[in-house]
């Protein structure tokens, strides 16, 4: 199944499912997404449920905010998560403050779906990773989904859940064909243990997942050792016992993350890992980030500026000798 | 107007007015801590619009203890939420710019100077698809008439033909700058008429208030669409209680208090005779007793427990998992 | 009775305001909502109004001083309740502002404080072992471990005996040379015994380690090696065929000078030319039926056990294939004569056993388990898989390989 397509049939089956369910945003409706995502919603709910919004993103959330208090389950769509910013207001001001400062009175159902990262030479604007900003925000959910099964699972339980979740996806993995399997009562909050491994445990979500997957066998192979992967899914909870289970056995960490590395999402995990598990590290905590400059256009720049699987496997390299895996 | 309906007004007002007179001299004192935004001056506005839109969802900014009073909230807890107690309508966590009550409709003391409007306007687009035409009121200052939020949102009201009033009042001060400095006129309805029927209205006048509101309310009920309404008016203080005001003039302090809505509801009354003078005496008398018990309530009760913390950042199945 | 007023609060930010200038003097009457002063806060100059109607009793203050937020600075005398209980009052209505005020500053600090998440056992744990005082260049996990140990890390990086900086890997180590004879550490590796299961207060020898082996009853693990894995896996695959049995003697009179094997061998060879579906193999719907004779021929070497093949033994001489036997036993083998057979053979004569029954090889169809030769005679055991050869096949095929040996031995 493609990507688009597990998140498509958990829209589908969510809306079918219960008639509070609505979609908003630009271009979702006659268009049918621009990643098409929402592809034949709209001629099966109708204009009503699918509702095709100006170019206005602060509104797309505001009014999909109202929606939630008035009982819907809105799913806002922002185009990326780099124009999110305009709705940074409406997110965090409102959407995850309301609950909280009425003393618990108020409920916004909402999900807010949007695709980031790094895709092909779209340059500064259009290629932000945020997820760091959304998870520092107490009131909001963050869930980054980096497969098919993950994808349908997590966004059918972020549209039923009673909070505002900020639901990430990744422009390069809409086409991509995936496994998918349904799984019953499914864990969105949970880390995959993607590989099992004794020697190193490498921590990675969204589309990163995949570059660590390539790099790993080489790692394997040429360090004599074995790798533990971990797919993070949810990072606002954080799965920490996952993360230290695999810590307490592997003793070494390495995150890989597409985010600028100043501040970025992986500072904190890492951060964590130090107060919580450091009498477990044998070696400081590695992070592969994406370098600290706004994404370049030209394609050379622009993969010199994120992990690669050749980078991840010259920096845990670089990172063994020096601290003598 | 008939008698029962002014001596609501009044009562509501005076209600309101003591309500901020205590509120003030409580911080002043210490038991009111933070941003405290007064209401003095501008009750028409606030008991006008609650007492004709009276049905309907409310989303309002940070001036808002009088129009919470008007919808039916309890001043003592509001005065509680101002004092930080836990018996407050937040349970001491919004304070006085985040009253909020579902069972009212009552949503909040939005403290974004615009951010409620494009929420207010997706409610209203749910309201309308499920077919509940009673609609929604939203209510701003001059202030938020500049921002972004305020224009997209008169223009997808529009667009979607939408349940919704905008009540604008206009007291011409955004904290210390004049609405004429920063918008190119003074004249707000200005802003909306292209999109939606707009009117400008004496704010100090509670029956007209009341009566422009009524109208509004037929024109969404029916179906046609978004209102927008601009209330001239004037708060007698400062912005918050840092602020003294100085940017104004003593002539136009002393035009605007000439018009005060409470007494000059009272003059009119009495001069009509449709309400006894008796009545007003009372009512003072009760509206002093209100209010003080609303403040021993709030000062007698307790703080949140430490546990409270932790409580109401996310729901109770998310709250199992977080952080 | 008396009611206080007191420098206000007028900002969030505001710790103490400046009187700047009185607008009543004592005995003035006020009325609610009155200016009675103006104060400067941190922001601006604002006026202090009375939310009471009274007299001015008291001015507290003086222009131009400086007070705390929330001190009194005027007293204003209030009619009404001034003559009702004029002691009971003023007591408790003067303190109230003392007893309230909550301290905003400090509030935060407690709550943090309180909330703020137990120390994570493992850390607590750690804190009461002296690990801040190993010094030296090393790792969180391995100056965990060293503390556990008494190592002191510092002073074998001085002597130059541990890596800068030491990991968990090279501290162990060290631990294991603490405390174990090299010998005993041998034993310990090849038991497989965690070091940790001994308490590490005294040098421990390998007598110590073999008598705790004894009294666990520690199994020594023997891995197994990659012929045996192949060996395991075949006689599985084999034992999920469906076989049966045909035992038979046979007279046999062993040449001079040529092996039993190779006799065997050629002799088999030649019969199975008879015999298609010897040659044959199972694939799918078909019997694959090869034109050659070629056997397979279990060869045990130390541990290990193979089966090579003899290709085309039809068509070579018994000396060649006496030969070919001869050589097996001091050379390896390429993956080609591992395979290609479609009948096997296993001679356990050598060892003295009078008769037992083989596992088929691979694809072969079927294998002859020949046992000690005695006075010419031999007993023999045929596996067959009945998918290839039915009984009377069988019986055909081992008549005619009866016969052929007969022959033989009358010539």
């Amino acid at each position: 199944m493609l990507y688009r397509e597990a998140l498509n049939k958990a829209i589908d089956e969510s809306m079918a499912a219960d008639k509070s369910v609505v979609i908003l945003g630009e271009d979702v409706g006659r268009y049918g997404g621009s990643y098409r995502v929402s592809e034949g919603l709209f001629a099966k709910y109708g204009p009503k449920r699918v509702i095709d919004t100006p170019i206005a993103e602060l509104s797309i959330v505001g009014n999909a905010i109202g929606m939630a208090i008035a009982g819907l389950r809105p799913i806002a769509e922002i185009m990326t998560v780099n124009f999110s910013l305009l709705a940074m207001d409406q997110i965090v001001n409102h959407a995850a403050k309301f609950r909280y400062m009425s003393g618990g009175k108020m409920t916004i159902p909402l999900t807010i779906r949007m695709p980031g990262g790094v895709s092909r030479q779209l340059a500064a604007q259009h290629s932000e990773s945020y997820e760091t900003m959304y998870s520092a925000v107490p009131g909001l959910i963050v869930l980054a989904a980096s497969n098919a099964t993950y994808a349908y699972h997590a966004l059918k339980a972020a549209i039923f859940l009673n909070d505002p979740v900020i639901f990430l996806e990744h422009e390069l993995l809409y086409p991509m064909e995936m496994e998918f399997k349904e799984i019953e009562n499914f864990d969105p909050f949970k880390a995959e243990v993607v590989k099992e491994g004794e020697d190193l445990t490498i921590l990675t979500y969204l589309k990163m997942r995949y570059d660590v997957l390539q790099a790993v066998p080489v790692i394997e192979k040429e360090l004599g050792i074995s790798v533990e992967v971990i797919d993070l899914n949810s990072l606002r909870p954080l799965d920490m016992k996952t993360i230290s289970d695999s810590i307490k056995k592997t003793k070494r960490v390495v995150l890989v993350e597409e985010d600028h590395k100043t501040g970025g999402y992986g500072a904190e995990v890492i951060a964590r890992i130090s107060e919580q598990l450091f009498y477990e590290l044998d070696a400081p905590p590695l992070r592969i980030a994406g370098e600290d400059v706004p994404i370049p256009y030209n394609r050379k720049l622009e993969l010199a500026s994120i992990p690669t699987p050749d980078k991840i496997v010259a920096q845990i390299r670089e990172w063994s000798q020096a601290n003598g895996l | 107007m008939n008698s029962a309906r002014v001596k609501t007004f009044y009562y509501l007002m005076k209600l309101g007015r003591e309500f901020e007179l205590a509120a003030k001299e409580q911080y002043m004192q210490g038991n009111i801590a933070g941003f405290l935004h007064l209401d003095i001056g501008q009750e028409a506005c606030s008991v006008g619009t609650m007492q004709a839109f009276d049905k309907g969802d409310v989303f309002t900014h940070y001036r808002e203890h009088v129009l919470a009073i008007a919808r039916g909230m309890d001043p003592k807890l509001i005065m509680a939420e101002l004092f930080g107690k836990v018996t407050g309508v937040s349970k001491g966590k919004g304070g006085s710019m985040h009253l909020f009550e579902p069972k009212l409709d009552f949503y909040g003391g939005d403290a974004i100077v615009a951010g409620h409007l494009p929420i207010a306007t997706g409610c209203a687009y749910a309201r309308k698809i499920e077919g509940e035409m009673a609609g929604v009121f939203a209510i701003f200052g001059d202030g938020a008439t500049n921002a972004g939020a305020f224009f997209e949102s008169l223009n997808i009201a529009a667009a979607w033909k939408l349940p919704i009033i905008f009540f604008c009042e206009n007291n011409y001060y955004a904290i210390g700058t004049r609405i004429g400095w920063v918008s190119p006129f003074e004249e707000l309805y200005h802003k909306a008429r292209h999109y939606m029927p707009s009117k400008r209205i004496d704010g100090m006048d509670v029956c007209e208030v009341y009566q422009v509101v009524m109208e509004a309310k037929e024109h969404i009920e029916e179906g046609l669409g978004p209102y927008f309404i601009e209330a001239e008016t004037y708060r007698y203080e400062g912005h918050s209680m840092s602020d003294n005001g100085k940017y104004r003039s003593e002539e136009e302090m002393k035009i605007f208090k000439s018009r005060d809505p409470i007494e000059n509801l009272k003059k009119e009354a009495l001069k009509l005779g449709i309400v006894e003078p008796e009545y007003f005496e009372e009512t003072d008398k009760k509206v002093a007793k209100e209010i003080e018990e609303a403040v021993e309530f709030a000062a007698n009760s307790p703080e949140p427990d430490l546990s409270e913390l932790y409580e109401n950042v996310y729901c109770k199945e998310c709250t199992n998992v977080v952080p | 009775m008396d009611y206080k007023i007191v420098m206000p609060v007028l900002s969030d930010t505001m710790d103490k305001g400046k009187l700047i200038k009185w607008r009543v003097k004592e005995g003035d009457i006020v009325h609610k909502g009155d200016v009675i002063a103006e104060v400067e806060s941190d922001k601006a100059i604002m006026e202090v109004q009375t939310f009471k109607d009274g007299v001015v009793k008291k001015l507290l203050v003086k222009e131009g001083e400086e007070v705390p937020v929330k001190t009194p600075i005027a007293i204003i005398e209030t009619e009404v309740e001034a003559k009702e209980e004029p002691k009971k009052e003023p007591k408790s209505q003067p303190k109230k502002p003392k007893e309230k005020p909550p301290q905003p500053t400090q509030k935060p600090k407690e709550e943090t404080k309180e909330a703020a998440p137990a120390v994570p056992p493992i850390i607590q744990e750690l804190l009461t072992t002296p690990i801040t005082s190993i010094g030296g260049k090393a790792s969180p996990a391995a100056k965990k471990k060293a503390a556990e140990a008494g190592i002191d890390i510092e002073a074998l990086q001085t002597e130059g005996l541990l890596p800068k900086p030491a990991h968990l890997k090279d501290v162990e180590q060290e631990i294991l040379k603490r405390y174990f004879t090299p010998k005993a550490l041998q034993l310990l590796k090849d038991y497989r015994i965690d070091p940790y299961s001994f308490e590490l207060t005294h040098k421990i020898d390998e007598e110590e380690v073999q008598a705790y082996i004894l009294e666990h009853d520690i199994p020594q693990p023997f891995p197994l090696s990659s012929n045996r894995k192949a060996v395991i896996a075949n006689v599985q695959n084999s034992a999920k065929k469906p076989v049966y049995f045909v035992y038979e003697t046979f007279d046999i009179r062993p040449y001079e000078n040529i092996k039993l094997t190779s006799l065997l061998i050629k002799t088999i060879a030649d019969v199975m030319q008879r015999h298609p579906l010897t040659r044959a193999k199972l694939q799918g719907d078909n019997y694959l039926i090869y034109p050659n004779s070629n056997i397979s021929v279990a060869v045990a070497k130390g541990d290990d056990l193979y089966m090579v093949v003899c290709k085309k033994a039809q068509a070579k001489s018994l000396e060649q294939i006496d030969e070919w036997v001869g050589g097996l036993k001091n050379r390896t083998y390429t993956p080609e004569e591992l395979s290609g057979s479609t009948f096997g053979i296993s001679n356990l004569g050598m060892f003295g056993i009078t008769r037992f029954s083989a596992m088929i090889n691979k694809q072969d169809c079927g294998i002859a388990a020949f046992g000690k030769l005695e006075q010419n005679r031999i007993k023999v055991t045929f596996t067959f898989d009945h998918r290839i050869l039915n009984g009377v096949d069988a019986a055909k095929f081992v008549t005619d390989l009866k016969n052929s040996f007969k022959e033989q031995s009358d010539v």
